[in-house]
């Protein structure tokens, strides 16, 4: 590691490996730290991502594609299962990935073009001059050195510390954490291509639980709930314990994984002078799904992007990095969080009953895309009545 | 011994012998006091990480207002800056945090 880079890119997850690869491309000096002594360990992950998602960033290899999906099924309170599947019947539609091994992949990509990587290496403070970041301290087994960066890229995951430290609120409400626990399963019965999602508020308040194959008879079986809704005697944990024993009694648990998921809006603003944010610790994670990969990688991708043309001109300000907020708000993506932060509002007020209701209304779907949109839209096909309580919302849907 | 006017109390907690204890203040400093027949005892209250039952995850790194939680590599580490508001401990999807109040 060299004290002086165009781009330092903390963390080393899907946002800062994709950041790093790219903005070497660009023609930049980077160097990742990383603070944990293996990328992609422990996998804090259910692992799931839509096909033409993962095709945007990288072509699927069997060395870390686990499993692959044509379909999904939704689990509604009262045991009511609907099916989804690709119109295409028998079509890929996603992938459950071994992150351990993707997550490698990427900065392994990022070091072959070049960048520099340093592992077990913390960022502990920004350096600041006048209020702009110029690098940051890093500390390697108890040694810490300065490294100045014309740019910070901020790939801190949902642990983010970074960001704060310059002075940027990253809190995420209790309400809008989701609190998760999951284990790795083995010698279950499943169906080895479909996801399947278990909703109510007996099984997981105001969140989820999943099940994603990651073998014939092996997956990551999983739960998030609202932080609002958890403590003593009721965690994570205690409903997915109660879950496994019911579903899968005699399965054997091979990981134990917790975590935590963003569904709350994106912070007010992703750049600061010097700093540009990305991924989880820009809490861009789909607020009705809490899928994330996706997100940090086309966040991590851009800013890059944005911190090649801003280096190259010699400026980066806010103001010039504010492209960089712009475009990812303007984007698909950014259209799809707020539009999915609504629906998600409005799903958690909703009793079991409804819930019930929503899901029977339709048993079974063909998709033409595999979508949480499309599907969405077909469930308001069915329910004209969802449409009026919807409102202004509905409309930006159809 | 507080003084004898009229104070808010905040809320009310359990210490770990089953006292009811009265938190004074939203923001730090607080008091802790146990107010009984025999006068008022001062507590203070901290987190308590359970290092058994953590999983080093940052769910409770995200959500804590004060910023007072860092994830080093295996390690949680608590800043002087917490308030042992509690927010942390609720979320945890494990329970491996605690604010406990002590003498
Ligand atoms: C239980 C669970 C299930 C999930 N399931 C899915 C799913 O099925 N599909 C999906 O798309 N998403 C899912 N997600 C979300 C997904 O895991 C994240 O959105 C994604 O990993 C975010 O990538 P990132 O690069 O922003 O952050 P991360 O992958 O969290 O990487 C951040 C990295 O930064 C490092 N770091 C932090 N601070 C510092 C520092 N100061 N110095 C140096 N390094 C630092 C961390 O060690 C970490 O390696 C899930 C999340 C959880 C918790
Ligand atoms: S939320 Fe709980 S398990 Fe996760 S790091 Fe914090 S204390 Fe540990
Ligand atoms: S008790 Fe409150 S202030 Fe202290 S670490 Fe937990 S959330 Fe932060």
């Amino acid at each position: 590691m060299k004290n002086k880079y165009d781009v330092l890119v903390i963390g080393g997850g899907p946002a800062g490996a994709i950041a790093a690869k790219n903005a070497v491309e660009k023609g930049l000096s980077v160097c990742i730290v990383e603070k944990r002594p293996a990328i992609g360990a422990p996998v804090r992950c259910a692992e799931g991502i839509g096909k033409e998602a993962l095709h945007e960033f990288i072509d699927p290899d069997p060395r870390w594609i686990s499993a692959e999906m044509t379909g999904a099924s939704i689990v509604a309170p009262d045991g009511f299962l609907m099916k989804l599947e690709s119109e295409l019947a028998g079509n890929k539609v996603g992938y459950i990935l071994d992150r351990k091994i993707f997550d490698r992949e990427l900065v392994w990509k990022a070091a072959e073009a070049g960048a520099d990587v340093a592992v077990k290496t913390r960022a502990s403070a920004p350096i600041l001059e006048k209020g702009c970041v110029k690098g940051a301290k890093v500390e390697c087994c108890g040694q810490v050195t300065s490294v100045t960066a014309d740019i910070v890229i901020a790939a801190d995951g949902v642990e983010s510390k970074f960001s704060r430290w310059c002075g940027i609120d990253t809190t995420v409400p209790l309400r809008e954490i989701m609190s998760s626990v999951q284990y790795v399963m083995a010698d279950i019965d499943i169906d080895a291509h479909s996801t399947v999602f278990y909703l109510g508020n007996e099984v997981a308040p105001e969140g989820y639980l999943w099940v994603f194959p990651k073998g014939r008879r092996s997956a990551n079986v999983g739960i998030g709930i609202s932080g609002k809704k958890s403590g003593e005697g009721h965690r994570a944990k205690d409903y997915l314990d109660r879950f496994v024993k019911k579903t899968f009694p005699q399965g054997k648990q091979i990981e134990y994984i917790a975590g935590g998921v963003s569904v709350c809006r994106p912070l007010d603003c992703t750049v600061a002078d010097g700093l540009i944010i990305t991924g989880d610790a820009a809490r861009v994670v789909d607020p009705l799904t809490g899928g994330g990969i996706y997100n940090s990688m086309y966040t991590g991708k851009l800013a890059a992007d944005v911190a090649a043309e801003c280096i190259g001109k010699g400026n980066v300000t806010k103001t010039a990095l504010m492209v960089y907020d712009k475009t990812w708000r303007a984007s698909k993506m950014g259209k799809a969080i707020e539009r999915n932060y609504h629906i998600k509002e409005y799903l958690i007020k909703q009793p079991d009953a409804k819930l019930n209701e929503i899901i029977h209304s339709v048993s079974k779907l063909n998709l033409k895309e595999f979508t949480t949109l499309s599907l969405i839209k077909e469930i308001m096909m069915v329910n004209p009545k969802l449409m009026l309580e919807l409102g202004a919302l509905a409309a930006s849907i159809r | 011994m507080l003084p004898c006017t009229r104070v808010a109390v905040e809320s009310t907690v359990h210490s770990r012998s089953g006292e009811i204890l009265h938190i004074i203040g939203s923001r730090p400093p607080q008091f802790i006091v146990n107010i009984n027949e025999t006068g008022h005892q001062h507590y203070h209250s901290m987190l308590k990480v359970h290092r058994d039952i953590c999983g080093y995850c940052g769910c409770c790194v995200s959500v804590c207002p004060e910023g007072a939680l860092e994830l080093i590599d295996a390690y949680l580490c608590v800043e002087k800056s917490c308030t042992s508001c509690g927010i942390c401990a609720k979320v945890c999807p494990l329970g491996a945090l605690e604010v406990v109040h002590e003498k």
